[in-house]
Formats: structure tokens, C-alpha cells, sequence
């Protein structure tokens, strides 16, 4: 979709006019939101909120389900009902084990008055990720990751300006580095000819399967921290859809649906939101 | 024979010499009809005179109409005056008159109709014998043959803007005659319909016919006059997004328009995204428009046809025109190379800078200086010989591009530590068109006619970039470099004929082979500053080849007096990928003529399409990729029957015409989910797509005023299109993005004196569909809740496909133009205001979150406010 946008930049270039639409919008009713995004060797936290009208004046804020019948299922066991703890001011069902790559999860979420949902998804493997490099008053980033052949991966690429906390390596996840990939790995020109950067770049492996590839990536400011982290997740074909279809809304505060009116990926059952295998590597290094 | 037998016919003579003696060929009649069969005239004469009249119906047809005005003449000079004309012999036999058809020797005249001044060929020109009340037209290549009795009067030549010719009584003669056509100079641009024209209109079912003066005469988009616009404002044809010139035909989408630019296959019409078409209009001589009852000889699509002719060149004299407005120059030249018998036209446009140019994009990111120029132009080539009275020979050419170039360029640095880098970046996007076309011309015989046409067309789609990146005290440099292009070609070898037999029949038949290659997307990318071999990066590097071959058939059949009809097939098979496909087209159309001008009219096609186009489903795109159909996307398919009816006034001053139509197709494509970015379709597209069926249905409603200082039309149409795909929307049926129910477009242009020429055109249309979303919910983006994002999330799921409606849209444009004739060229000035009362239409719409103040609204974006424009142009 970004390419269409791009190029109808020059339409709209004829001094486009915005203004609210009278045009009444339906609701579907009440649903069930389900969200959690699973890392191996990590709790597994669950985020459940309900649905609301689009239309909104007064509150953005979801109203949390709190009370919900949860059944979580690692390949087909139960396992220990997650709990409610509340996590920086939020609420969330949090199990009881860690989470292992290489299994798949189920999760039934019931609550009186709305249908209960059902969501299921794996954990992947780790990316395989090393050297990374920056120079200090430079732009670039490098890191290499070998693709593993026999899978079909999908990657997300984010970078951070790190320091050291009592000398770990802790990076600012609040100081996200904007940047931008070399088109040839993830097939998009407007990378490049758009000056565009991004804070989170997701990538098919098509054009690396089973390769050995040395990744530059252009920051947007120069490099000045003396610590930086690259983080590579490997993603389920689930989490990179979900991601993938949400970039707009979630990192742009944008909706384009009126030129391609096409649904976001979710795998929820009765409901809205996602389950998906995440697994991410971080490499942290000191800037040169 | 029995005795009571030869009684009995004894008898009979008796009493039939007894009758016979009350009439004979001298007594004096008198018989008055007006717009009345033939018949009419036999019942008077029986009932006043006595005269019995005796006759086969399936041999003399009394069924046209005349009008007869005999008074106080001989019975037998009578007669001859009425039935001659009919070939209608008469002879007594007793007491009646025994009528049977004149075994009359005819001859057959052939020929060109042309301009008298240039030479240029007129397409669609009447030939008509009032007397015998039958005519023909003039085809695609201004030649035409009729055959006519020997003794009978001679023959009536009319053509929009010229003086009427005439072509006395002759022998037969083989080689074609040339008939030179008058331009009505005190008039050039007005369009006056002669009334044998409306005979000629009896022969052509549902083609529309835009002739330049009428492509001139409307409002103009930024100073251009365009052909595809034209079209738009007939009833049945959608423009889609607002600014587009995208012909949507009867719920059909643009890929499913065969766009011919004489005989050549056009894939990409439009200029600048849309704005305007490809189409110089300085050089249209004819469009001809089908979006129903599709003769045999079109086919490959499903939805409609456009046919434009292009000048020849005059032959004669050089002629040039020239003209600037905001948006682009343009001329054109034409000339003879050898008089008479050699002629070539050479047209050049090109946007210049000023609106376009300079359209800075803002950016963002700092210490950036981004600009961004986008260009178009096109030229056409155009040379006519004349080898022969029977042959001729056109070679035309034309060549069109747009290009959209970007440059960025960066830098930063630091004084104090001798740090920082440098960055340039440029990219060029440009696509456009190629075509080649020979034809050539040669007549057989008085009723015979062939055309041999071999074209070449390729559109394509190509981006480069260049990216260098300079670190002042590193030697991390970087020379990144890519290029990505897309491509689709055709070539086609033809060959057609016309056949004449018999002035009741038209017979044209013909055979091709077309050859697609489709080249959906390559893309490579290099970074030359790594000094090491780069990763090969080479994609979609996929051609694949489609042969088509066609066969056609079909009779324009003057059936009855008041009966045509068009009888056609049309077969085609395509050969792809090892995979056969082939298909058998019935095309039949119909029109009765009733009582005081009112026609009905039917038809009912089958047509085929072995082409796709990958589209988003919001706009035509540059980016669109044409590909063909494989093992699991099927060619597209379509049935349509129309039925309509329609009345022309007693001088042709007005025209009406209802229609109403049923269309379904079958195979259309819908990306699944989200469409794939153009740079992204590989060998597997028809994997992330769905196939399913549309189906259109509604009707037509035209009031025309074809006469006077003041004329133009009114078109309505009410249609309804949806499509049905068995993975989106659940697999319920949804609306087609296109299918607005209401579409009301007058179209008024105004002679003012000699000089003044106003036209306005005022277009409402009910909403378009529009999917909406219908509930909001958190997102994530996190693994971890310890690692909060600034702000949660907020998504949106969106309802059924298309359930919703824009607001509807309305727009009025305006137009003067300004004509004074010098002595030895002329000028004109038109004046332009494209939305006058600057009408927000709804463009697209989004939903916008304002997290301050804690609200989301759905916001409608417009684009194109009022517009006006000027253009000066020059004739000599």
C-alpha cells in the first residue's frame, strides 16, 4: 500500500482539503480483544480489552476485561490459568511458565455477556544474527544474519540508542533509531527514493533465503550514543501479517481504507486481535 | 378438364372482360400518402379505381414506407412512378395487375469519400440513394461500395461539416471512384447532421460516434480537450476516482476496454496519472465507441471498444496547428510529400514547466532538500501513400511518456570534528507507450475490399535509482543502485475484408494471430561500495509468451425494409504456459424500425478476455501489471444482452434513446488481501489472488440535440454492478467499487455569433460504495508490557466489503472559446474553469486520531478545487 501512497502524493499534490465526514458509522457490537505476542524463554502476557465504537470524543482508552475465564493450551496440555497482574498502570493475564520456542499455543478466552474467543499460534526459532557494527558521527548500522533455507522467515528489524545501567547494556526503547534497509533485501525503491525511514522495518526472506547477508542500515541522524542495540525477531507468518497490515495504525497513527479496503490479519476466533510466536535476538556493542 | 370445369372458366373470362372495361392504362388517378407502405397506395387504387392488384408477398415486398403525391395522371405513368423506384414490374393480366420484381441489371459503385481540400478520408460518411431509399457508410478507411440499378438516379455523399455530394448516374466501373466532400468553411466546428444521415444510423448498432469537433467542443481538464473524457460523459461510462480519466463501461473495470489508436492496441491511455489521455486531440479524426452489441470483428475484451482513427495528412496542402495552455505546448504539422499522391502528419506534445514542474515534496527528516518534476509527452507519426487507385499503404507511429523524477540530497556536518557524510539520491520513474502500425489498403473489386494490418504496441513501466553515500572521514561509502521495469507487448499480424455482394448485405470476415509477452515485474539492485561481489538480488526476471488467434465473421443484413440486422461470430484461442484455451463468440444485433422513427433495438454478445490486469482495487495505477491468464485464472468471460428503443425527430433536431442492459463475468480477479506491491509480482501472482464473477445490470436514458447553434445531450443512467469472489467479503456478493447507482450528465455547448463557442458540462453522480470500519480495538506491538509504546495502539476492523456509500458527488466545467479567422491563419482562445463552484468531492476518506483531545472522526479528503486554465492555439 506505502508505494500507491507514494506515488498519489503528486495527485493530491492539487492542494487536497480535509474535513470530517457527516457519514454515520455502524457498530458491530461489543467483542472480545485477545493480544499477546508470545517470546520463548519469557511469561506470556495476555492483554484483554473490549471493542468499542469507532466514532470517539471524549476517551481513546479500551476498557479492560477483568474476570475472564482463560484456558491456555501449549500443544494441546493445559497449563496453569494465567493470572491478572496490572503492569505499568495496565492489566494483563500473566501464565504461570515461560513459553518455549518450537511449541504451539492455544488460548480460550470466556467472559459473561460477550463470546468467547479462540486463538492459536507457534513460537519460532531464533534468528541468527552477529556482528554488528556503528561508528560514531556515521549513519550507518551493519549486522549480518544467516536465513536458514529450510524455513520460510520473516523478520523484524529494530534499532535502539543503548547505555549502560549498572554496566549492562540497556537500551532506550523510548529513543527508537528511525532507519532505513537496503531496498535489495526487502524489494521496496521507495526505501530509498521516498527519504522515508522507519522505526520498525519487517521483511519476507524471498530475496535471502538460505544466504549469508550482511544488512547496512542508513539512520536517519548520526550515530552519538556510545551504545547501540539491533534487535532481529523472527516472526510466525501470523505475527508478520498482523505486523504488517497494522504498521500504519500502529506506528503512523494512520488508516488507509478507503483505496484498499482490505481487513487487518487477525487469528482470534469470535473476536479482535492477535496471538502469535515472536522470538527476538538482540546484539548490543559499543559504538566506535 | 370436366364439362363443368371449362364451364366455370368460361364464366370466369366472361366476367373478367366485363370488369376490365372499367379501367385502362389511360384512365386518370389521383393517390396522396404520406410515410405509408407501399401496400397503402395498392388498397386506394383497388378501392377508388377498382384496380385489383395481384402479387407473391415473398417476392414483391410492398412493406417501405413512401410518399406519394400523383394527381389526375394516366394509370400507367402512375405506376411507373411509384413502383419503379422499387424495381417493381407491372403488367395486366385480365382484369388485374400482376406485380413482380423487375429483373433489372445493376452495376456497383465503389470508392473514397474525402475531404476536397486535403484528401484526408472521412470515416462514417453517408451514401445514399433517396429515390431507392438504401445507402451505405463509409468504413474505418473512408471506402465504400453499393450496388444500385442500372437505370437508377444517382448517388448522395454527407459527412458532418461538409456540403452534400452528389455522384450522377454512371456505368459500371471497376476502379474506385473518389468523392470529394466540401467543408462547410464558413462553419468548421459546428456538427450538422444531414438527414440521410439517420438512415445511415439504421447501420450501425450501438456505436457511438465522437467526432473531433465534439471532443473540442467540451469543457476542458487544465487547457486539454481529451477524446477518453468525451466518452465519460456518455451514459453508461464512469470516470472512477475524481480526476481520473479511467473508463469504467457498464460495471466493467479499464482493463476490460480494448483501446485502439488506429487498429493498435493501447494499453496505458492516460497521461500524469490519469489526468489526461495520450490521445493528442489536435489529430483525432474519428472515435468510434461500443459498449454493447459488439461487432465480431473486436474482440479481447470484455467491457467496450474504443476506436480512434488518426488524420492521414493532407495531401494537398501543409497545414499546421499549434497551441500552449498551463499545462502543455503542442503542434502539429501535415503535408503532402508528393501531391496527391503522398502525404505524412507529424504531432509533438509535451507538458512544460510551470504547474507541474517544481512540485517540491515535503519531507521530514532534516538537512534534506527533496524535489520532485514530473514531464510527459508524446508524438505522433503518421505517412500515407497512394500506390494505385487500389492500394494504398499507412505507416503510423506513436511514442508517449511520462517520467517522475526524484532527488534528494543530504548532508551534515560537523566543523569541529571533521565529521558527518553527504547523500544523493535519484530516482526516475518513467512509462509510457510504443506503437508501430502498417496497413495496407487494397481493393479487389467494386465489392470487395481488404485490409492487411500488421502493429506493434509495448507499454512499460521502469524505475531507476542511484544512491551515494559519503561519510567525510570514513571510507564506508556506498553505490547503491537498482532498477526495476515491468512490460507488455503485442504484435499482430491481420487481415480483414468487406465484402458487398448486394446492397442488403455487408459481409466482413478476417483472421489474425496476435502475440503477447508479458514481463510482469524485474527487479536488481546493486551496492557497488562494499567492494565485494554484491548479493544477487535479480527478481520476478520472468517472461512469458501468449499466442491468440482469431477468426471472425459477419453480416450487416438489411433483412427487411424496416429490419437490420448484424449476425457475427467471433473465435479466438490462446496458447500459454502449455495450456489451451479457445472460445466461440456469437455477436447478433437487431433494430426494427417502427412507424414515425422509433426504433427498437437488441442485442446479445459473448465476449472474451485472455488478458488480467493486477490493479489496487482504489485506482489505475502506471504501476498495474498486465498478465495472462494461467492454470488456475482462467480468461475472463462475459455475456451481455441490451434491448432498447429509440426516436429521432422528423428533421433530426433531437434523439432519444433508452437501453437497458444485463452483463455478467466470469473469471475477474480481487487481490485476496492486500494487494502486493507492484515490485512483488513474482511467478506465483494468481496465487494471492481470488477469481469470482461480476454481474451489471441498469439502463441508458440520451437526449440529444444533434442541430442549431445550441446543442449537446443529456445522459442518465441507473446501473447496479457487484462482483462475488469466494475469499473476500466471506464470499458474499459486495458492490464493485465503481457501481454508482444514479449518473446524470448534461453536456451544452452555444454558438454565439461568429466567434464565441461556450459549452458547460454538469455531472452528479450518487456515491460510490465505501467500506467502513465498524469497531476499534487495541493493537500490540510488544512482546513484553515492560516495554511500553508511547501510545496503545488503536485498530480498526472494517465491515463488508463496499457496504456504505460516499457522499455523492456533483461538478460543473465551463468553457469559451474564442475563434477569429485572419487572413491566412486562425486563432483561438479558450477560456476554462474545471469545478466552478468548487465542489468538495469526496476523494478518499480516513479516520483521524487526535490523541490531545482524546477523539477519532472519519475525514474526507477532496482534491481538485475549482481549476482554470487558458490555452491559446493557432491554425493554418
Amino acid at each position: 500500500m506505502r508505494p500507491l501512497i507514494n506515488i498519489a502524493v503528486l495527485v493530491i499534490a492539487f492542494t487536497a482539503c480535509r474535513k470530517e465526514s457527516r457519514i454515520d458509522i455502524p457498530y458491530q457490537g461489543d467483542k472480545i480483544v485477545l493480544n499477546s505476542l508470545i517470546q520463548p524463554d519469557s511469561l506470556i502476557y495476555f492483554r484483554i480489552t473490549r471493542s468499542k465504537p469507532v466514532k470517539e470524543y471524549q476517551n481513546l482508552q479500551f476498557p479492560e476485561i477483568k474476570g475472564a475465564d482463560i484456558t491456555l493450551l501449549e500443544n494441546g496440555k493445559r497449563l496453569p490459568a494465567p493470572v491478572w497482574k496490572v503492569i505499568n498502570g495496565k492489566g494483563y493475564y500473566v501464565s504461570q511458565a515461560f513459553a518455549q520456542a518450537g511449541k504451539q499455543y492455544a488460548v480460550r478466552v470466556a467472559y459473561d455477556g460477550l463470546t468467547s474467543v479462540l486463538a492459536a499460534d507457534s513460537t519460532p526459532g531464533h534468528p541468527e544474527i552477529s556482528d554488528a557494527f556503528a561508528q560514531k558521527t556515521a549513519n550507518r548500522v551493519r549486522f549480518t544474519l544467516r536465513d536458514n533455507a529450510a524455513e520460510r522467515n520473516y523478520y523484524r528489524i529494530r534499532v535502539y540508542n543503548a547505555d549502560t545501567v549498572n554496566g549492562i547494556v540497556t537500551p532506550m526503547k523510548r529513543d527508537t533509531v528511525k532507519f532505513r534497509l537496503d531496498p535489495s533485501f526487502n524489494n521496496n525503491f521507495f526505501d530509498v527514493i521516498g527519504n522515508t525511514y522507519y522505526s520498525e522495518v519487517l521483511l519476507k526472506d524471498d530475496r535471502i533465503s538460505g544466504k549469508e547477508v550482511q544488512f547496512v542500515l542508513q539512520t536517519n541522524k548520526q550515530v552519538t550514543a556510545s551504545y547501540m542495540m539491533v534487535e532481529v525477531s523472527n516472526l510466525t507468518e501470523s505475527a508478520y501479517k498482523y505486523l504488517d497490515n497494522t504498521f500504519a495504525q500502529r506506528l503512523e497513527n494512520r488508516l488507509e481504507f478507503s483505496l484498499q479496503p482490505v481487513d487487518i490479519y487477525s487469528n482470534v476466533t469470535n473476536g479482535y486481535g492477535i496471538i502469535a510466536g515472536v522470538n527476538a535476538r538482540v546484539l548490543s556493542f559499543a559504538v566506535e | 378438364m370436366s364439362l363443368f370445369g371449362r364451364f366455370l372458366l368460361g364464366m370466369l373470362l366472361i366476367s373478367i372482360t366485363v370488369q376490365a372495361s372499367e379501367w385502362d392504362w389511360r384512365t386518370r388517378v389521383s393517390v396522396v400518402v404520406t410515410d405509408q407502405p407501399l401496400e397503402t397506395v395498392c388498397v386506394i387504387l383497388e378501392k377508388q379505381y377498382g384496380i385489383h392488384f395481384s402479387y407473391s408477398r415473398n417476392i414483391v415486398d410492398l412493406t417501405p414506407s413512401v410518399n406519394v403525391n400523383v394527381q389526375n395522371k394516366p394509370l400507367k405513368k402512375a405506376l411507373e412512378e411509384i413502383f419503379s423506384p422499387f424495381n417493381i414490374h407491372f403488367a395486366r393480366i385480365g382484369d388485374q395487375i400482376v406485380l413482380t420484381v423487375r429483373n433489372t441489371p445493376t452495376y456497383t459503385v465503389s470508392g473514397y469519400v474525402q475531404d476536397a481540400r486535403s484528401g484526408e478520408k472521412l470515416i462514417g460518411a453517408t451514401v445514399y440513394s433517396p429515390t431507392l431509399q438504401i445507402g451505405t457508410t463509409t468504413n474505418q478507411f473512408g471506402f465504400f461500395s453499393i450496388t444500385l440499378p442500372h437505370d437508377s438516379a444517382g448517388l448522395f455523399f454527407s459527412y458532418i461539416g461538409y456540403e452534400t455530394g452528389r455522384l450522377p448516374v454512371r456505368k459500371s466501373e471497376k476502379a474506385p471512384v473518389i468523392i470529394p466532400l466540401q467543408p462547410r468553411s464558413s462553419l468548421p466546428e459546428i456538427v450538422v447532421v444531414d438527414s440521410s444521415r439517420q438512415h445511415a444510423e439504421h447501420l450501425n448498432f450501438n456505436r457511438l460516434n465522437v467526432s473531433a469537433a465534439a471532443i473540442k467542443s467540451m469543457p476542458r481538464l487544465l487547457g486539454e480537450a481529451d477524446v477518453m473524457r468525451t466518452i465519460v460523459a456518455l451514459p453508461g461510462v464512469s470516470g472512477g476516482l475524481e480526476g481520473a480519466g479511467a473508463l469504467y463501461v457498464r460495471g466493467g473495470s479499464p482493463d476490460q476496454n480494448l483501446i485502439l489508436l488506429d487498429g493498435t492496441p493501447i494499453f496505458n491511455v492516460s497521461h500524469l496519472f490519469g489526468i489526461f489521455s495520450v490521445f493528442n486531440p489536435d489529430i483525432v479524426k474519428n472515435a468510434d465507441f461500443y459498449k454493447g452489441a459488439f461487432p465480431a470483428r473486436y474482440g479481447g475484451r470484455l467491457s467496450s471498444i474504443v476506436d480512434i482513427s488518426l488524420k492521414d495528412g493532407d495531401m494537398q496542402q501543409y497545414h499546421g496547428e499549434a497551441a500552449i495552455g498551463l499545462i502543455a505546448a503542442k503542434a502539429m504539422v501535415e503535408g503532402p510529400i508528393k501531391k496527391g499522391q503522398t502525404s505524412f502528419l507529424v504531432s509533438a506534445r509535451r507538458s512544460h514547466a510551470g504547474t507541474l514542474n517544481d512540485i517540491i515534496l515535503n519531507t521530514s527528516a532534516e538537512n534534506t532538500d527533496s524535489k520532485a518534476y514530473v514531464y510527459f509527452y508524446d508524438a505522433n507519426l503518421k505517412v500515407n501513400h497512394i500506390f494505385s487507385p487500389r492500394d494504398r499503404l499507412y505507416l503510423s507511429a506513436y511514442v508517449g511518456q511520462d517520467k517522475l523524477s526524484v532527488r534528494w540530497e543530504e548532508k551534515q556536518e560537523n566543523t569541529g570534528s571533521n565529521t558527518g557524510y553527504y547523500g544523493d539520491s535519484r530516482s526516475n520513474f518513467l512509462w509510457g507507450n510504443y506503437t508501430s502500425t502498417l496497413r495496407w489498403n487494397h481493393v479487389f473489386g467494386p465489392k470487395m475490399f481488404a485490409n492487411v494490418t500488421g502493429n506493434y504496441s509495448q507499454y512499460y513501466f521502469s524505475t531507476d535509482y542511484k544512491y551515494n553515500y559519503k561519510p567525510v572521514n570514513s571510507p564506508d561509502t556506498a553505490v547503491l543502485s537498482g532498477k526495476y521495469y515491468s512490460r507488455i507487448q503485442n504484435a499482430v499480424g491481420k487481415i480483414d475484408f468487406e465484402y458487398r455482394p448486394q446492397p442488403k448485405h455487408t459481409i466482413k470476415f478476417g483472421t489474425g494471430a496476435i502475440t503477447h509477452i508479458f514481463t510482469p515485474g524485474v527487479s536488481v539492485f546493486q551496492d557497488n561500495g562494499k567492494g565485494q561481489p554484491a548479493v544477487d538480488t535479480t527478481y520476478g526476471d520472468v517472461s512469458t509468451i501468449g499466442q491468440e488467434l482469431l477468426l471472425y465473421g459477419e453480416d450487416e443484413w438489411h433483412a427487411l425494409h424496416n429490419l437490420w440486422l448484424n449476425l457475427g461470430i467471433h473465435a479466438s484461442s490462446f496458447l500459454v504456459d502449455g495450456r489451451f484455451y479457445s472460445s466461440i463468440q456469437p455477436r447478433l444485433g437487431a433494430r426494427y424500425q417502427l412507424p414515425r422513427r422509433w426504433v427498437l433495438k437488441g442485442s446479445y454478445t459473448h465476449m472474451n478476455q485472455y488478458l488480467h490486469l493486477l490493479s489496487n482495487n482504489g485506482a489505475n495505477l502506471p504501476t498495474d501489471l498486465w498478465v495472462p491468464s494461467s492454470g488456475s485464472v482462467k480468461p475472463m468471460f462475459s455475456r451481455q444482452g441490451s434491448f432498447g428503443i429509440s426516436k429521432t425527430s422528423r428533421y433530426g433536431m433531437y434523439a432519444l434513446s433508452l437501453e437497458t442492459y444485463y452483463k455478467t463475468m466470469d473469471h475477474v480477479i480481487e487481490y485476496k488481501g492486500e494487494a502486493a506491491s507492484f515490485t512483488g509480482a513474482g511467478r506465483d501472482w494468481d496465487e494471492i489472488v481470488d477469481v469470482g464473477k461480476g454481474r451489471s445490470y441498469g439502463g441508458e436514458l440520451m437526449l440529444e440535440k444533434k442541430k442549431g447553434t445550441t446543442r449537446g445531450w443529456i445522459g442518465y443512467t441507473l446501473a447496479w454492478s457487484d462482483r462475488t469472489f469466494p475469499s473476500v467479503n466471506n464470499g458474499k456478493t459486495f458492490p464493485y467499487n465503481y457501481d454508482r447507482r444514479h449518473d446524470l450528465e448534461i453536456v451544452i455547448t452555444q454558438k454565439l455569433g461568429k466567434h464565441w463557442e461556450l459549452s458547460a458540462n454538469w455531472e452528479y453522480a450518487s456515491g460510490r460504495p465505501l467500506t467502513l470500519p465498524t469497531a476499534s480495538y487495541e493493537g500490540i506491538g510488544e512482546p513484553s508490557p515492560y516495554d511500553p509504546p508511547e501510545n496503545d495502539p488503536i485498530l480498526d476492523h472494517l465491515g463488508e466489503r463496499n457496504k456504505y456509500r460516499t457522499a455523492p458527488m456533483h461538478r460543473l466545467d465551463v468553457s469559451a472559446t474564442y475563434t477569429k479567422k485572419k487572413k491566412l491563419w486562425t486563432k483561438s482562445w479558450t477560456f476554462s474553469l474545471y469545478n466552478a463552484y468548487n465542489q468538495q468531492n469526496p476523494f478518499y476518506y480516513s479516520i483521524d486520531t487526535d490523541r490531545q483531545k482524546q477523539e477519532r472522526y472519519l475525514a474526507q479528503v477532496s482534491i481538485l478545487p475549482i481549476l482554470p486554465s487558458v490555452t491559446y492555439a493557432i491554425k493554418f
